[in-house]
């Protein structure tokens, strides 16, 4: 898991516990496609970044986009996966970051 | 262009970059000849074992145009000569190549790689200097250090490759140097730093060799700071704006809203979300290193 937003500094990141990750997918089950990808600013909070093998999540604006062996599609985060990840961020010290 | 002295055992080869003029003159001495190659094995036991150059900035695109591959060794086995070469040749080349690592290379390093020169089988037969006894002052004179600007061209291309952006940042980008490494101020000159404030990040890259006074070839380059959390850095280009690179984001020439960095926008007044504080321009010089 990898919060990214920093420019100089490396990102800050952490391990999702078993748990996180039984929740993550629960979370991910059932999302609808969506045709709305925003892009993120240069300068400042631009998402998180999963990376699980043989895939890479990144969660930003209210999309979820899944890339893999298959390609990339985009889910819409209808499921708070944002605002959870958010929180995660805010339990390990980086709130100031998110919340900026 | 990077050049490595092979010759230690122990300790990490000694490297430096090649200033504009003698970028263009090794170009103009091994091209079209044998005397780079692309081998990787490595020949020799200790000491000088020859040079291995390559390219790190994304401004250095002569090698390629003159047919020479992005990484090439000049051996110390081709001092016996080769194709498309003498050994006179490559024995002018190496000591030649010797002297561009002055003020990088310890001197008693270099006078030792030139006495292993010097006591080479092959000989010049044609040269007039004479270079029985070469003191390491004697191999280039000091140059003047008045303040040139070299901004270089705009070249997001070579930061945005799948095997450079991840893992090279924005005081990669505005030192232009590739490390791979995710640059940061301090690290390449062993002063670290690790408090995000203007003075404190300004300090550290000063001891890498950014300063806030140019002396010699330097690029333009800015400071700005998102308080207590990080840095962010701009790099001048000779098209008239600036460029940089958010993070392993893509460089760009954009701000967060979507403007060219140019004209009336520049690094001091531009969108650049949290990076509040804008600590001032700076001079990188150029060929300077980070790590």
């Amino acid at each position: 898991m990898e919060l990214d937003v920093f420019s100089g500094r490396t990102n800050p990141s952490w391990s999702l516990s078993p748990a996180e990750e039984e929740e993550l997918l629960r979370r991910l089950s059932g999302l609808p496609p969506t045709d709305s990808v925003p892009t993120p600013v240069a300068l400042g909070f631009r998402g998180f970044r999963i990376v699980e093998p043989g895939r890479e999540l990144r969660v930003f604006g209210g999309t979820v986009t899944i890339s893999d062996n298959a390609g990339t599609r985009a889910l819409a985060d209808t499921s708070g996966i944002e605002h959870w990840l958010a929180d995660q961020a805010r339990d390990h010290g980086y709130g100031s970051v998110v919340d900026a | 262009m990077i050049v490595t002295l092979d010759a230690f055992s122990g300790r990490p080869n000694p490297s430096w970059v090649l200033e504009e003029n003698d970028r263009q003159a090794l170009i103009g001495r091994v091209a079209g000849s044998m005397l780079a190659t692309e081998a990787s094995e490595v020949r020799g036991g200790l000491g000088f074992r020859g040079y291995t150059v390559s390219t790190a900035s994304d401004d250095d695109t002569a090698v390629e145009d003159a047919g020479l591959p992005e990484t090439f060794r000049i051996p110390a086995a081709a001092l016996g000569g080769g194709a498309g070469f003498s050994a006179d040749d490559a024995l002018d080349a190496a000591r030649w190549l010797l002297t561009t690592g002055h003020g990088a290379v310890e001197d008693d390093v270099l006078q030792a790689v030139a006495d292993q020169m010097a006591s080479s089988p092959r000989t010049y037969s044609n040269t007039s200097e004479a270079e029985d006894d070469v003191g390491v002052d004697d191999l280039f004179p000091s140059a003047a250090a008045a303040c040139v600007i070299q901004n270089t061209a705009y070249n997001a291309g070579f930061w945005n490759a799948a095997a450079v952006q991840p893992n090279n940042n924005c005081y990669n980008y505005s030192m232009n140097f590739r490390s791979d490494s995710f640059a940061q101020p301090g690290t390449i000159s062993g002063h670290p730093n690790q408090v995000m404030q203007c003075a404190n990040v300004a300090t550290a890259a000063n001891w890498d060799g950014c300063e806030a006074t140019c002396s010699g070839p330097n690029k333009n380059v800015a400071l700005v700071i998102w308080p207590g959390t990080d840095y962010h850095w701009y790099r001048r280009h000779s098209n008239g704006f600036w460029g940089h690179k958010p993070g392993q984001t893509a460089a760009r020439n954009t701000d967060n809203s979507g403007k060219v960095i140019g004209g009336a926008l520049s690094p001091a007044n531009c969108d650049r979300g949290p990076y509040t504080i804008f600590c001032g321009y700076r001079y990188s010089p150029v060929g300077m290193k980070v790590r």
